[in-house]
């Protein structure tokens, strides 16, 4: 009780306070601006948390994902155009609304929906990370490796159109993260005698590169030849156009009932807000009295996918704070900023820094607060947001991305941005998984780690891993799960060449 | 290219550079060992000889896949030639940077890629080209004290 109540003490001072406005506010402008999105804003802001006390510069990019939940939602509302990959189905009855005149009405809805699956999930996960943490603290490095295994196999085997182009993109993650000096001998790996290589490639550069940069090409030369922009409706008042508490009572269970989805779906490493907003929303749907009404503007749509991609946002921190293992590529992102302000997310932290992790839990609490206040009066700023032309937003977004890495680390490192953010672009366009690229690259030196001990515990018996059962599940489950998933694709992929 | 051919490329390409790195990217650019401890080359083996099998195994499905029936892959050479063209912009500014400024850096970045987006209007392109890097300039420069290149 006693962390807690410092734990929150920390957390609710002004600077906080200020910051996490500040980042919430940045993720509903980036995730509403065409072309960009709350991710990359994440990943660009991590550099800027240089000047921020950890609990802070947490807050800060925690707040920037929660309000990017809801920005996503107003292009989708207003032009069917989803900022966001979650905010798809957010489209399908937001933007039937918006036609019939009830776009602010679609949007409150987004907005209260949104906030509450937040509220939702970040419940489940302070009830859940710390003894989940307890657990896992009966853990060594066998088990801890086999569940990175099973992880990366997860996230690969689900992100994506193939299992193998999954595993690759993981291990080429991993592999990335091996430049530098090898941390038990200090020898030189993959450093080519350059000095700015021996402490590594950073988090920033390849975050920002692949992430950021990447989709940024992609936009480029895509955008070269895209269609006329599409019809923007106005937010117009009418009686027909207002949200009122009635409404959001009558919503109600369908938020629940999608909060809970979003917050099962989170927890499970992979399975992203898309997949999540799509089982609300097909969940809200078979439990309809109408579900013919859906697809035409029906409000329980929208705050369904809402809620269910909302509610994602918390619950990917139960396996980072209880394993050290992200979620997600947000989740990844948080990750690489604890290990730059010298944290080390999993068991021990709980242990070891409880004060650091009420904070953090204070800090979240502080987002999903801002996220309602702002997005109660943003909307309207939003429905000008989605207007800019990308031939503004990128090329800004570009010289933000190369001042932020120069701030960061140094001008060599800009140079490795353009070599990342190439490699990001050919990731898409061949559909290597950057998700799991990225997690691989967050999670190599604690991968590492633990493999290297597991062998000098084993002292060249592979009778010990037999001795370790939860790691012999754990390896288990991961063939297991790239046996079925192999071939649940290879069935999908015949289906679709016939 | 069908999607499938692209796939095979991609495998077959990593694969080669995965033997590459195998046979001469770690045994030359990765330290041997200074007789204690596992080899700094131990994990870095272990990843290779992953990807390189994966790398395969991804030659060998695309193999017995039936060709037809899934569409075209994005990656064309018009593609490639406008991402060249893009990471040309981003490669001549940051050359500007090193050896230049920061700032007529920036501003080259910012207008070269709105000129390419297909931005034609000075009137436009000019204000964004010169407010954007300044105010990121005095950002860094005079309120957070941080030096950017120059």
């Amino acid at each position: 009780m006693h962390d807690i109540l410092l734990g929150l003490s920390d957390a609710f001072t002004l600077t906080n306070f200020i910051y996490i406005a500040i980042g919430v506010f940045i993720g509903q402008v980036f995730a509403a601006a065409p072309g960009v999105g709350a991710l990359t804003a994440v990943t660009i802001a991590i550099p800027f948390t240089f000047y921020m006390s950890p609990l802070t510069a947490i807050g800060f990019l925690v707040g920037i994902n929660k309000g990017g939940t809801l920005g996503g939602a107003v292009s989708s509302i207003l032009m069917n155009t989803p900022g966001s990959p979650e905010a798809t189905a957010t489209a399908f009855d937001g933007y039937p609304m918006a036609r019939k005149g009830q776009a602010l009405k679609a949007l409150r809805a987004a907005h209260v929906s949104s906030v509450s699956g937040d509220a939702i999930s970040d419940t489940v996960l302070f009830l859940v990370a710390a003894p989940l943490s307890i657990v896992a603290l009966q853990m060594g490095p066998a088990e801890m490796a086999a569940v990175i295994v099973v992880a990366l196999v997860v996230v690969g085997g689900l992100v994506g159109d193939s299992v193998i182009k999954g595993l690759i993109a993981a291990f080429l993650g991993v592999l990335m993260s091996l430049v530098g000096t090898d941390p038990e001998t200090a020898g030189a790996r993959f450093t080519f005698g350059i000095p700015e290589l021996m402490s590594g490639l950073s988090i920033s550069a390849v975050g920002i590169g692949v992430l950021a940069l990447g989709e940024i090409v992609r936009q480029m030369v895509l955008s070269r030849s895209s269609d006329a922009p599409p019809e923007i409706i106005d937010l117009k008042e009418s009686r027909d156009n207002r949200f009122g508490f009635a409404d959001y009572k009558a919503l109600f269970p369908t938020i629940l009932r999608s909060s809970a989805i979003g917050t099962v779906i989170g927890a499970i490493p992979g399975l992203g807000s898309s997949a999540a907003a799509f089982l609300g929303y097909a969940s809200a749907k078979r439990a309809s009295d109408n579900p013919e009404a859906f697809g035409k503007g029906e409000i329980k749509g929208v705050a369904a996918a809402e809620a269910a991609n909302t509610a994602v946002v918390g619950s990917n921190f139960i396996p980072l704070l209880s394993l050290g293992i992200p979620g997600n590529v947000a989740a990844a992102l948080v990750l690489g900023a604890f290990i730059i302000h010298g944290i080390a997310p999993g068991p021990q932290l709980f242990a070891e820094q409880p004060r650091l992790i009420y904070g953090l839990f204070g800090a979240m609490m502080i987002g999903t607060f801002w996220n309602f206040v702002v997005g109660l009066f943003s909307m309207r700023l939003f429905a000008k947001v989605v207007q800019i032309p990308l031939t503004y937003i990128l090329p800004c977004v570009v010289l933000l991305c190369v001042t932020g890495i120069i701030v960061a680390s140094n001008l060599f490192s800009a140079w490795l941005l353009v070599a990342f953010a190439v490699m990001g672009f050919l990731m898409r366009v061949l559909d290597f998984s950057f998700v799991t690229f990225i997690i691989g690259f967050v999670l190599g030196p604690l991968f590492e780690l633990n493999v290297r001990q597991t062998v000098i515990l084993a002292d060249g018996h592979v009778s010990y891993i037999f001795d370790r059962p939860i790691a012999c599940i754990f390896l288990l489950v991961a063939v297991i799960l790239v046996w079925r998933l192999a071939r649940r694709r290879r069935m999908g992929a015949q289906q679709l060449s016939m | 290219m069908s999607e499938r051919n692209v796939d095979l490329l991609a495998g077959v390409v990593l694969t080669l550079l995965g033997l590459l790195t195998l046979f001469y990217g770690i045994p030359h650019y990765v330290d041997k060992g200074f007789g204690f401890g596992l080899s700094p080359r131990f994990f870095p083996y272990v990843c290779v000889v992953a990807i390189t099998g994966l790398s395969l195994a991804l030659v060998v499905a695309r193999l017995r896949r039936q060709p037809g029936g899934e569409s075209a892959s994005p990656l064309t050479a018009r593609v490639l030639r406008q991402v060249l063209n893009v990471v040309l912009l981003m490669l001549v500014a940051l050359a500007v940077m090193t050896y230049w400024s920061y700032l007529p850096a920036a501003m080259l970045l910012v207008a070269s890629m709105m000129w390419y987006m297909g931005e034609r209007r000075f009137t436009r392109i000019v204000p964004t080209a010169v407010v954007w890097p300044l105010l990121l300039w005095w950002l860094f420069e005079r309120v957070l004290e941080t030096p950017l290149p120059g």
